[in-house]
């Protein structure tokens, strides 16, 4: 937040970017927990 | 300066009733319940605990069938690490973290609302396996199979409290990461974030990339019990060991989980208590770094007694060896912190103090069972028991208390009883080690952990065990009184609290407004990190 004496606001575009943030973890974990059950299908 | 005396100050008018808690976004109201949660359940699993001492009191069977007895012991553990100590982990983080960054609220309020308030309904779902047909999961916190598949009614609802557990979790790191990746005040680098925020960033990952994989573990349980797969079922082709190296992969880092925040808190409260800046502040974020990464290539120093290839025991014995160079740089910097500090040992600070000492007693403990020929002889005694409650008591829930009493002041604005403090303290500290320090002898001698009944030759050191255990536990009531205490009142605390107090959130009023640094902070080398 590059937002130097003014109001701490969440912004649109700070709210984009947390959402995108989430949503990248989010799949990553999603990756994790699917990528251990195929690994161990014989 | 109070970085929250602005303008609109008059507009910090919060909810009230019970949907201020319900619906609650707001990071300090979240970490609050996340806190009392934390409490109720450690009272839930102590209790649980109590069970086990007083069975354990005297050889023979006492009070208690087997059966119940390892449900005890299973159920202790998961209500114990899953209810109370990550948690009380995650209450501190949403408490602290966005006073800690110049942060307004965590990055992602309403799923921080989720996360919370997965928790109540995972715990019901677990605690009622108590009353089931079967009895409650009684194969111990691991879940091996195809032991555990031997759970009755119970085995569904372990299953689909540890997914919801894992969900909670995630939610969590991801809105940390978020938090402190995107939401940091101007000014304030990596490099200047406190060390308390660090550790819970390098947690964060730890739970990105362990809780799925347990999650995938219990998944596979479940459908080898219900949908007729083999992942871990020798007679269809598949492979029991396999689950103890997937939950391993998970379980070790799951230690780290729970004990880099307390390292967190640690490195926050000796600075300010030797009014010194912590020692050697990047090498404690390397070795914090560090230790996260090797925790990942550990896992089977659990299970050498498993039997693998000698190169196997080799490395991952070495491995575990090299976990005590980050963490002995720890170690030696809160020393080095201490050295020639102005020293005074309020409340937090002599919980912090203990931690170093008793933690370190733990974590040489784990080094000698690192050793694969003696863990031959340790594995599955006593010695393991006292080894892991001296890291996750001594350790993790004395540094969660001293982070209690370190920043109750700044939340509540009001000073804790510090003779009570003082009071519960020894308390704490004398008998929780008349309570584990015998373990060690009882597991040296050969005894057996998760049994009701013992050989006549481990009953004096059980005796003297169990009565540390009931004045530990009972001792604990005395926190919950002081909590209250202070809560209800008590001397005003000044904003900056500690005398030798630096960062951000000493800078907001005690008690901080519902809404903080509304006008961001400018964060330079005098206001970050102590």
């Amino acid at each position: 937040m590059d937002q130097d004496g003014q109001a701490n606001k969440i912004t649109p575009e700070l709210a984009a970017k947390n959402r995108r943030t989430a949503i990248i973890i989010g799949l990553i974990a999603l990756a994790f927990y699917a990528g251990f059950i195929l690994m161990n299908l014989h | 300066m109070s970085y929250a005396t602005t303008h609109d100050d008059h507009h910090d008018h919060k909810p009230t009733g019970i949907t201020r808690w319900l619906l609650s976004t707001n990071h300090k109201d979240i970490g609050t319940m996340y806190l009392i949660f934390a409490l109720i359940m450690f009272f839930v699993g102590g209790a649980m605990a109590m069970v086990i001492r007083a069975e354990l009191f005297q050889p023979g069977l006492q009070f208690v069938d087997p059966l119940f007895f390892n449900s005890m012991t299973t159920m202790h553990a998961l209500v114990m690490i899953f209810g109370v100590v990550m948690p009380a982990g995650v209450g501190l983080a949403n408490w602290q973290i966005p006073m800690m960054v110049g942060a307004p609220d965590m990055a992602l309020p309403r799923m921080n609302n989720m996360s919370f308030w997965i928790l109540p309904f995972a715990f019901t779902l677990l605690l009622s396996t108590l009353f089931m047909k079967g009895g409650a999961p009684a194969g111990g916190w691991t879940m091996y199979p195809p032991l555990t598949l031997q759970t009755g009614d119970a085995l569904p609802f372990l299953i689909f409290a540890v997914h919801l557990l894992g969900i909670s979790s995630i939610m969590g790191a991801i809105n940390i990461i978020a938090t402190v990746f995107n939401m940091r005040a101007p000014g304030m680098t990596f490099m200047r974030l406190p060390l308390f925020v660090w550790t819970w960033i390098i947690t964060a990952f730890l739970l990105i990339a362990t809780m799925p994989v347990l999650a995938g573990a219990v998944t596979m349980m479940l459908t080898d019990k219900f949908f007729g797969t083999s992942f871990f079922d020798a007679a269809g082709g598949g492979d029991p060991v396999m689950f103890q190296h997937v939950f391993w992969f998970f379980g070790h880092p799951e230690v780290y989980i729970l004990i880099l925040p307390a390292f967190g808190i640690v490195s926050q409260i000796l600075p300010t208590f030797a009014r010194k800046p912590l020692f050697g502040y990047e090498s404690m974020v390397y070795a914090a770094a560090a230790i996260a990464f090797l925790s990942f290539f550990v896992w089977a120093h659990h299970m050498f007694t498993v039997g693998m290839p000698l190169a196997g025991e080799l490395f991952f014995m070495y491995a575990t060896m090299s976990i005590a160079v980050p963490t002995g740089v720890k170690i030696f910097n809160w020393m080095a912190t201490m050295w020639k500090g102005s020293m005074t040992f309020e409340t937090p600070m002599l919980f912090a103090v203990a931690f170093v000492m008793l933690f370190s007693i733990g974590g040489f403990t784990g080094l000698m069972m690192g050793i694969t020929p003696a863990d031959f002889q340790y594995h599955d005694t006593y010695f393991i028991v006292a080894h892991f409650h001296y890291v996750l008591v001594t350790g993790a829930v004395f540094a969660l208390m001293a982070g209690v009493y370190f920043w109750i002041p700044k939340w509540t604005g009001h000073m804790y009883d510090e003779t009570l403090g003082k009071c519960h303290f020894w308390l704490s500290v004398i008998f929780v080690n008349v309570l584990f320090f015998p373990q060690h002898f009882l597991g040296l001698a050969g005894m057996p952990r998760r049994i009701p009944d013992y050989n006549v030759q481990f009953a004096d050191w059980n005796m003297v065990s169990s009565i540390g255990g009931f004045v530990y536990g009972f001792s604990q009531l005395l926190f919950v009184y002081i909590v209250i205490k202070c809560i209800r009142g008590g001397a005003k605390a000044t904003d900056q609290v500690w005398e030798g107090a630096h960062g951000l959130e000493w800078t907001l009023p005690s008690p901080p407004p519902f809404h903080t640094f509304t006008i961001p902070p400018q964060v330079t080398d005098a206001t970050a990190h102590s």
